[in-house]
């Protein structure tokens, strides 16, 4: 479990959210500007939240009263940028390696090697080993993107807005794509996005963000049927995206 | 008519520039035969000019790597007003007159300088020694170097510094194996400016470290010496400098090339 208490301030905008993230996948909805993504920073550690707690299986990766801030790299959490970030100066085979090695320092060359293969088969694209990032299609950068990020055995996976680079489409394919490895994956998994229908689809459960706050949370069937505010409804609607 | 005359006065006051600064080396060139080339060569204070130049500069480019790719570093990651008021000091060099720099060496690392009492022995000074030559160089080439190889890391995406992050790749990890690989065509622009600073340096050289042959007496030192005793050697010394500059300025526009 995931658990998000944060309060914090990002220029003019006050976040204050709670979120508890059960294995499966929540998708944190709202227009721009409400907060999302530095909500997704707070929780890698790049913001620093004025107040609040985040802990993951229990263990406290921020905690403001018990002065605990672990830096980005020992929280273990995987993430996925809007643009993949796929190192460009790697090949596929070694942006998942670079994964590996961070891991497991002291792995032999040949086995980790292996071991990134595995992790490109698993997401069905060891054909792309030999490629540059600058060559893959939106699709396949987010299949190799996903497979570094699971290099690194993270205990939970944050995705920024997955499918927006990606033609209509393409995203209802990915949508569908991700609904199923994600799923599988048994990881408490946050997906930000600023369109409703990725909720419909991926979310088991979801979180309406407004200004910085967390108006309603619950499965988007419930937010569809009874949403707290008019801002919920028409968001839930695609009115207010 | 009145159409034509923008472009030609424009191309007109273009060229006069051009001229002005291709003809003195065309002139260095095409004044300097094979003759006076060898000739000038051939002299004893020629080789050792050049052996001190290319092994002061060697020195001197490698400290500057060493020590101004972390500052770089440093003024890249940092958005605070004490950086920037460094990043802007380290740029001073570049725009002070070498004979204000000459004397800013000599107060600072000379015999009564701020620093001697505290790093040299009471009777030596720095001054007039192949290591002033050193310093002179880092002195007015580091700038350069600073630079460029901030602007070079300041343009790795900063979110593929925060997904290496993410993958538990630590502060040394993030350095090497992505911002530094990234940013290399860019630092390897500074380093050829650098090193051609250094290796034209004169100035600073002349106060601090002097004019004393094969002690401090770099390429373009030996010049302004043989200018008056043998102007062949002042010519071709000249022409192998220009070669010099020709060659790194090539290397240069080749890494941004490749950028």
């Amino acid at each position: 479990m995931l658990e998000v208490r944060l309060r914090g301030y990002v220029g003019t905008l006050a976040l204050e959210v709670e979120l508890d993230v059960a294995p499966g996948i929540f998708v944190l909805v709202g227009p721009n500007g409400a907060g999302k993504t530095s909500t997704l920073k707070m929780l890698l550690g790049l913001l620093r939240p004025a107040s609040g707690r985040v802990s993951l299986a229990g263990e406290a990766l921020f905690d403001h009263q018990r002065r605990i801030d672990l830096p980005t790299e020992e929280r273990g959490l995987g993430y996925l940028p809007q643009g993949f970030a796929l190192f460009p100066h790697l090949t596929v085979q070694q942006n998942v390696e670079f994964a590996v090695a961070c891991r497991a320092p002291s792995l032999p060359r040949a086995a980790r090697a292996d071991e990134a293969r595995q992790f490109l088969r698993a997401l069905d694209v060891p054909a792309l080993a030999d490629r540059r990032p600058a060559s893959l299609s939106g699709g396949e950068a987010q299949a190799v993107a996903l497979a570094r990020a699971l290099a690194s055995r993270p205990r939970a996976l944050l995705l920024d807005e997955p499918l927006a680079a990606l033609d209509p489409g393409t995203r209802r394919r990915v949508r569908a794509y991700l609904r199923e490895r994600l799923g599988a994956l048994g990881l408490p998994t946050i997906i930000v996005s600023h369109a409703p229908e990725d909720a419909e689809v991926l979310a088991d459960r979801c979180a309406v963000l407004e200004q910085g706050r967390v108006v309603q949370a619950g499965a988007f069937a419930e937010l569809k049927a009874r949403p707290a505010t008019d801002f919920v409804a028409a968001f839930v609607r695609g009115d207010a995206a | 008519m009145s159409r034509l005359v923008f472009p030609a006065v424009m191309g007109a006051l273009a060229t006069a520039l051009a001229l002005a600064l291709l003809l003195p080396l065309v002139a260095l060139v095409v004044r300097t035969g094979p003759e006076q080339l060898a000739a000038g060569l051939a002299s004893p204070t020629a080789w050792a000019a050049l052996r001190l130049s290319v092994i002061t500069t060697a020195v001197s480019l490698a400290g500057v790597l060493l020590l101004g790719t972390p500052l770089a570093w440093l003024l890249s990651r940092s958005r605070s007003r004490f950086a920037r008021a460094v990043e802007t000091l380290a740029q001073l060099p570049i725009v002070i007159p070498p004979a204000v720099a000459g004397v800013a060496l000599l107060l600072a690392w000379g015999r009564n300088g701020l620093l001697a009492g505290v790093l040299f022995p009471r009777d030596w000074s720095l001054a007039l020694t192949g290591g002033a030559v050193v310093m002179a160089q880092v002195f007015v080439s580091a700038p350069l170097y600073v630079q460029a190889a901030t602007a070079a890391f300041r343009r790795v995406d900063e979110e593929l510094l925060v997904v290496a992050r993410t993958l538990g790749a630590g502060p040394a990890r993030v350095f090497l194996r992505v911002a530094l690989p990234l940013a290399a065509p860019g630092l390897a622009s500074g380093a050829g400016l650098s090193f051609s600073r250094a290796l034209g340096e004169f100035g600073a050289t002349l106060m601090f470290a002097g004019n004393l042959e094969r002690v401090t007496q770099t390429l373009p030192l030996a010049i302004y010496s043989a200018l008056e005793s043998d102007p062949r050697v002042a010519q071709a010394l000249s022409v192998l400098l220009l070669a010099c500059a020709f060659g790194l300025l090539l290397a240069v526009r080749l890494a941004q090339r490749e950028r």
